[in-house]
């Protein structure tokens, strides 16, 4: 899925906040966006996944202008920063809710796949209250995967984690991808990670004109 | 060898707090264990028992009491969730003043909420279920208010957020992300306004008329009506099974389970258009009061103070006077016993006190009037003459509440600053009044109020408790409308506007910033 974003202008309290911003990323590939806390990065996903709406440009997925398109038709997934994982659910539960939504008979299955890929087999009954950091963030990953986004969006995904873990999780995180072809927008401060992640490394600060 | 070192920190009120919840004890047991047990054990016999089943009771009043309920519970739900909606997820200006307004019917004496309806209802629908209904509804709101609203507010807008990306609508999103997470307060608001609507006792009286009958005016009706004590005994316990296995029923269906999101949940956002249906609700919620006040004033189209000369001069002034008398000592007797019970929950750490004084708020106060009447009517103890017992029976009713205003903000005064207190020389007496009493005043100003409204406006067990010569206005006011004639009904509404005014005085004082926690 190709992801185009045009003169985009986001307002904060009736304010311009970001404005100009024009991106694009292809099918398949794997950008990542650096900058420091505030600068727009976070802000910018919630744009692409329909959660913000821009108050000027555009955005189009796939050629088809998407900036009104509320998020549960745009088929883009994202893992947030604090996982966001539902408390009332169990990992399984979690990982299936989309499928819930869409009535996939091959839940089960599919809920099973997602947990082998991020190495967390067997998890499914478990609470997701009880989890490590590092697991809750695998399961993260494996719910935004099980709805089959066309574009995964990553909000400072390892932020939080100590070294070891981040470590381990970037190197399982970027097979998992290759191994998809998923197209993914990453955001971060760490310029390493973003380096190890990504093709294509971009300063929010060159993108806002 | 490990050696066990006991750290005990040092507080100044730990060996007081030992002793000052014994006049709450004392008060709890004398006044509230004592009469129901007698009022179990005296007022009941076997043939009363069979009586209740056997037909003498109407068997429309279990019947229209339960389905009453229900529907007053349903409808109470439906006109409540939205402005919930409103108050958890947004912010607008006026935001604090329309939690008020919408809290204030809760607080309002029962008979002037079933007065106000009146008013506002054509008498086609005066006396009949759908009036009784829509006044709980209006009654009611408040609890979904502040029991749904917190935990509403407390779910975090990115876990919608993450549903919606996962394909979710937003109103899938609200059935699967939000209902779960807010459904234990959701049944909780559910179970308290059912066991309200069931033991309804005022709007009931007031607009449900002679053809409608609840169990509550049953019980008033056999005991006072008839002078059938045994009938009205023996319904009250049947009611009490009800009460207490409904209240069990809605805890285990509840559940334990709590969702706590730390400080994740951003402000709500502002909203104009939640502006206007908030400006819709105020109008409904304020209208019913408005036209009270209007009715005290006015009838059939002639505008005639006479009502209000006579609230402050002539005959009704004797029950707006009682009224406060009762206020002014119930309120003294709460706060003074639910501060020794807030600093001995505190101090010594005793949550069950708490939940034990909580207990009054499981009979119905129609209950604990005849309960009182029963118990106290042989000497040495024939105190129905005595002044003192309605007092009384006003501050076993209220005393929760306090106890839950003034707990928190005791618990949130930090230990330090009597430790801070200590040493710089204070002895314990000088730093409570320097320190504690200061930061504690405004709840316990608070609590006053609200006991305050709470015995100016109880009618259940002051309707049992007072006489002619010592009538309170609730009383006076449901006696009133049943009378013929301009300036009786002038009177009533002045009265209730008088409730209404102690009533909003009440609310304003316990949404004040100050008693918020301190921590």
């Amino acid at each position: 899925m190709k992801l185009e974003l045009i003169n985009v202008g986001v307002d904060y309290n009736h304010q311009a906040f970001l404005r100009g911003i024009n991106l694009r990323v292809e099918h398949r590939s794997r950008i990542s966006l650096v900058g420091p806390s505030g600068s727009g990065k976070s802000t910018l996903l919630r744009v692409i996944a329909g959660i913000e709406r821009p108050a000027i440009g555009k955005v189009l997925i796939d050629e088809i202008d998407v900036t009104t398109t509320p998020p549960h038709l745009r088929r883009v997934g994202m893992v947030f920063q604090d996982n966001q994982l539902f408390p009332h659910l169990s990992v399984g539960d979690n990982v299936g809710y989309s499928l819930r939504i869409t009535r996939r008979a091959d839940r089960t299955e599919v809920i099973r796949e997602m947990l082998d890929l991020v190495g967390l087999s067997g998890y499914e009954r478990r609470d997701v209250n009880a989890l490590s950091g590092g697991e809750q963030k695998r399961i993260a990953v494996a719910r935004a995967l099980a709805a089959n986004p066309s574009i995964l969006l990553l909000d400072e995904p390892l932020t939080g984690l100590d070294e070891a873990l981040h470590d381990r999780l970037l190197t399982d995180l970027i097979a998992l991808f290759e191994r998809r072809g998923t197209t993914v927008v990453h955001v971060t401060h760490d310029v390493a990670e973003a380096k190890r992640l990504s093709s294509r490394v971009i300063d929010i600060a060159e993108l806002v004109s | 060898m490990e050696f066990g070192v006991q750290v005990t920190t040092y507080s100044p009120y730990a060996r007081v707090a030992r002793f000052t919840w014994l006049p709450a004890g004392a008060l709890f047991i004398a006044f509230f264990v004592v009469p129901l047990i007698v009022l179990m054990l005296q007022g009941i016999t076997m043939s009363d028992i069979t009586r209740v089943f056997g037909g003498a009771i109407r068997s429309d009043v279990w019947w229209f009491t339960t389905w009453q309920a229900l529907a007053s519970t349903a409808a109470t739900l439906a006109v409540a969730m939205p402005a919930t909606w409103v108050i958890a997820r947004h912010d607008f200006p006026g935001r604090r003043a329309f939690v008020a307004l919408l809290t204030l019917p809760f607080l309002l004496p029962t008979v002037v909420v079933g007065v106000a309806f009146l008013t506002i209802l054509p008498s086609s629908l005066h006396y009949t279920a759908l009036a009784v209904v829509v006044a709980h509804a209006y009654f009611n709101v408040a609890v979904f208010v502040r029991v749904v609203g917190p935990v509403w507010a407390g779910v975090p807008q990115a876990l919608l957020h993450a549903a919606q990306t996962l394909g979710a609508t937003p109103n899938i999103a609200f059935r699967t992300v939000t209902v779960p997470l807010i459904r234990r307060a959701l049944l909780s608001a559910l179970g308290i306004t059912f066991l309200f609507c069931f033991t309804s006792y005022g709007v009931v009286r007031i607009l449900g008329g002679p053809q409608l009958a609840t169990v509550e005016t049953e019980i008033y009706l056999r005991a006072v009506g008839l002078g059938d004590i045994g009938m009205a005994v023996a319904l009250s316990i049947l009611q009490m099974v009800v009460l207490v296995a409904v209240a069990i029923a809605f805890t285990r269906l509840a559940g334990s389970r709590r969702y706590s999101f730390g400080n994740s949940t951003p402000a709500p956002k502002p909203s104009g258009r939640v502006g206007v249906i908030a400006a819709m609700y105020a109008a409904l919620f304020a209208l019913p009061l408005v036209v009270v006040f209007f009715r005290s004033f006015n009838v059939n189209g002639t505008t005639s103070w006479s009502g209000w000369r006579q609230v402050f001069t002539g005959e009704f002034g004797a029950a707006v006077l009682q009224s406060l008398e009762y206020a002014v000592v119930a309120a003294a007797i709460t706060i003074v016993i639910g501060f020794g019970v807030a600093h001995t929950v505190v101090q010594r750490n005793v949550r069950l006190l708490e939940s034990t004084t909580a207990a009054t708020l499981t009979i119905s106060s129609v209950t604990l009037g005849l309960a009182l009447i029963v118990t106290f009517d042989t000497p040495p103890f024939d105190l129905r003459s005595s002044w003192l017992i309605t007092p009384i029976a006003h501050a076993l009713v209220a005393l929760p509440i306090v106890i839950r205003t003034i707990t928190p903000v005791v618990a949130s005064i930090p230990v330090g600053l009597s430790h801070a207190a200590a040493t710089l020389g204070a002895s314990p007496l000088r730093s409570w009044l320097g320190v504690q009493w200061p930061l504690a005043r405004p709840a316990v100003l608070a609590a006053s109020a609200m006991s305050f409204a709470v015995s100016i406006g109880e009618f259940g067990a002051t309707s049992f408790l007072t006489r002619r010569s010592s009538e309170t206005m609730p009383v006076a006011i449901d006696r009133l409308l049943g009378r013929p004639g301009d300036l009786n009904q002038l009177g009533a509404y002045a009265m209730a506007s008088i409730l209404i005014v102690v009533c909003i005085a009440a609310v304003v004082l316990l949404d004040d910033r100050r008693t918020g926690d301190m921590q």
